[in-house]
């Protein structure tokens, strides 16, 4: 299976590629700009390219899965109106629909300290990546991470629709671990779901949910 | 009744006589003895004098000095190492404590800095390692616990590695870091102490362990870190038991994977001459590591015996290095530069010479010497390393040889002002020292270190946590490196290695600013005038 991963020079990008190289899935890294390329290829990425969508259509073409990865943190963000690049998201989106590649996995953050009223989200403006991703003609799933960390990936979760807890923490490389995990877990296909530190083996819990 | 009679009796015995009868004691005895004049003629009062010169330093180390006193280290200085080790953090606020007043380095920034993405910088692998986090800090308590990390490790990529012998071994040493471990003998420092430095070191990676002059043991080897053998005219380790070179002996030990180079010393900052080890430190094991006498206070040469000029030193070089295929440098202190210059032309002349010079500042040290030979033998490293970086230029030997800096750059912006200055590596042995718990109580020479580090005293090295005390070890050296990848991108160049020395200018007391080959002239004026 050939696996796009856009997104990839992040802190849980390096992760992911890791895994999905330990896993021997072939990666497509996608990066912010050249200088990163170079590592993602020693990391265990099959290709890196820079971002550039022309150049981006024939990988997507070859592709089985999508993972898209944005730096997003639960706490940075508060009360500001967007966390992701709109325009990039949509596009994506769309190539990813036209070149027939069927699963989508988006890595978006825990939203449990902003209210319903806050104004950010009264427009919608922050949910609407995810909203983007519900409406298209792909086998979507969303994973909603808790504050990152640098901690050692214990291998451990716990997954819930909604996780109410503001300083539920995650190592990157767990979260990592979950976006990997995720690809072929049918239980989770066409879903949103939170993830932070628990007591369930990643495989178990996504298998189970 | 008859209680309460006893009980004041016994407490006046205490607090009237039991002082009485001591002060009696003591004015006696000054009054008496022949030793120093003071107590003789203020018996007891006198004692005063001695007491608080005794507690002095401390009192001045906590209390009297200022945050940027204090020699060799400041409290700040100390701190940073510190800081660095446990929380792997180097942040602070409200501005610097430097006296930009006085004259000194200072790092040129560029109008546009790279960014942290187009830095080369090597951090796929990652180093599981170990950080400490404040829960609260009041006036009466302190808590914090420590965590796991999985820490970024600032490695060098592979095409900018930095590499020893290149040319002349089989077997050169690639170095992805550009700092590591200054010589530290066992036997000076306790095997505690050089076990968790080991470990520390190896888990860091992209980093080196040099030995010391005191022979390679199983405790250099515990975290199997890349080695630097080092060989002092005493030759501790590779020598046979009647002090003659053993070849046997030297190509046992280049056969380990660990052992990844070797270094003739010829002087060390902190003392122009052997090494020195008190006979208290000189344990059975010690002793064995050494092949020499136990409890016997060991006094190395002051030269070796295998050779007195640079020919003669070149082809001893030559022949380690074919029996043992690996890098062999040279550890210096700059002081004749007559004598430093024959030795580069005869370099030149015969093809010949180190894959490394170690250039030991005057103001290097952690041994044990005498206070006439670390106070004043020797040039400091900024003068000393340019005059290196500079002759070896002249003769166009520059690219045959590696320079290693050392001389108390504990901190990124001595080691990059140092790179800038002409070094390819940077050593360290106090800021690692303090890193293992030293607290500067300046007994390295008496084997009573109270921190447990210089010391081979098994009960004061069981202060000394092996297991908590490396993981500082590690952060240290990787804060170290990532420290140099910000200065680096604040001169506006992608790594550590492209420093030169228009990166730096040198500032004096009335603010006029100087490029560093003015340094060159000066010294090159001394040497004419000394000439002449």
């Amino acid at each position: 299976m050939k696996v796009i991963v856009i997104g990839a020079n992040g802190d849980v990008g390096e992760h992911v590629i890791r895994k999905l190289a330990d896993r021997k899935l072939e990666a497509l890294a996608v990066a912010a700009n050249e200088n990163q390329i170079e590592d993602l290829v020693k990391l265990g990425a099959a290709h890196a390219i820079v971002y550039d969508e022309q150049k981006l259509i024939p990988h997507l073409q070859e592709s089985d899965a999508v993972i898209y990865l944005t730096g997003v943190n639960p706490k940075k963000h508060t009360s500001k109106t967007v966390m992701v690049d709109h325009q990039s998201i949509s596009d994506i989106i769309q190539l990813a629909q036209k070149s027939d590649v069927r699963r989508f996995v988006m890595m978006s953050a825990v939203k449990a300290e902003e209210s319903e009223t806050d104004p950010s989200r009264k427009i919608a403006a922050k949910d609407l990546p995810e909203d983007m991703l519900k409406a298209a003609d792909l086998v979507y799933t969303v994973i909603r991470i808790g504050q990152l960390t640098d901690k050692p990936g214990s291998g451990k979760i716990t997954l819930s629709e909604k996780i109410h807890d503001r300083d539920a923490e995650i190592p990157r490389e767990d979260a990592a671990e979950v976006l990997v995990e995720s690809i072929d877990k049918e239980a989770i296909f066409n879903s949103t779901i939170e993830a932070a530190s628990g007591d369930t083996a990643i495989r178990e819990a996504l298998s189970q949910f | 009744m008859d209680y309460l009679v006893i009980a004041l009796f016994l407490f006046i015995a205490f607090v009237i006589f039991v002082p009485v009868i001591l002060f009696i004691y003591w004015y006696v005895k000054d009054d008496r003895q022949k030793q120093h004049s003071i107590l003789r003629n203020f018996p007891v009062i006198g004692k005063v004098r001695y007491i608080t010169e005794k507690v002095g330093p401390e009192l001045r180390q906590y209390l009297f000095n200022n945050d940027t006193e204090g020699k060799p280290f400041s409290r700040k200085e100390y701190q940073d190492v510190v800081k660095a080790g446990k929380y792997k953090e180097r942040l602070i606020g409200f501005g610097s404590i430097r006296d930009f007043n006085e004259e000194g380095f200072y790092i040129r920034n560029t109008l546009f800095p790279k960014l942290v993405d187009e830095m080369k910088v090597d951090n796929t692998q990652k180093v599981k390692t170990r950080v400490y986090k404040v829960d609260g800090d009041n006036l009466f308590s302190r808590k914090e616990h420590s965590e796991e990390k999985l820490a970024n490790p600032y490695y060098l990529r592979d095409e900018d590695a930095v590499v020893l012998g290149e040319k002349t071994c089989r077997q050169p040493f690639r170095v992805k870091g550009l700092v590591g471990q200054s010589a530290m003998s066992y036997g000076s420092l306790g095997e505690k102490a050089i076990t968790a430095l080991s470990k520390g070191l190896g888990l860091a990676g992209g980093t080196w362990m040099n030995t010391g002059e005191g022979g390679l043991s199983q405790y250099h080897l515990a975290g199997s870190p890349d080695i630097i053998m080092q060989i002092g005219p005493d030759m501790f380790g590779v020598r046979k038991a009647n002090g003659e070179f053993s070849w046997e002996e030297f190509k046992k030990k280049s056969e380990l994977p660990e052992v990844k180079a070797f270094e003739l010393k010829l002087a060390q900052g902190a003392k122009t001459r052997g090494g020195h080890v008190e006979g208290e430190k000189v344990t059975e094991e010690i002793a064995s590591i050494r092949l020499v006498e136990v409890g016997k206070t060991i006094n190395s040469p002051n030269r070796f015996y295998e050779f007195d000029d640079a020919p003669s030193m070149f082809d001893f070089i030559e022949e380690l290095r074919s029996v043992g295929g690996k890098p062999v440098g040279m550890k210096i202190v700059v002081g004749d530069l007559d004598a430093l210059e024959n030795m580069i032309s005869y370099m030149k002349e015969s093809g010949k010479g180190p894959d490394f010079i170690t250039v030991d500042g005057g103001e290097g040290g952690t041994g044990a010497t005498y206070q006439e030979l670390a106070d004043s033998v020797g040039l400091p490293i900024q003068s000393a390393l340019t005059v290196v970086d500079e002759m070896l230029r002249e003769y166009g030997v520059r690219d045959r040889v590696k320079i290693i800096a050392s001389g108390k750059l504990i901190t990124p912006d001595k080691i990059a002002i140092a790179l800038a200055m002409g070094a390819d590596l940077v050593n360290i042995a106090r800021g690692f020292m303090i890193s293992v718990g030293c607290i500067m109580a300046q007994v390295c020479h008496t084997n009573h270190c109270p921190a447990g580090v210089a010391t081979t005293d098994k009960k004061l090295q069981d202060g000394l946590i092996v297991d908590e005390k490396h993981y500082r070890v590690c952060n240290y050296v990787i804060s170290l490196r990532e420290g140099l990848f910000n200065l680096a991108a604040a001169a506006g160049i992608d790594n550590p290695t492209q420093f030169e020395r228009k990166h730096i200018v040198h500032k004096d007391k009335f603010g006029r600013v100087s490029p560093i080959e003015d340094i060159l002239h000066a010294a090159k004026r001394a040497q004419l005038q000394k000439e002449s």
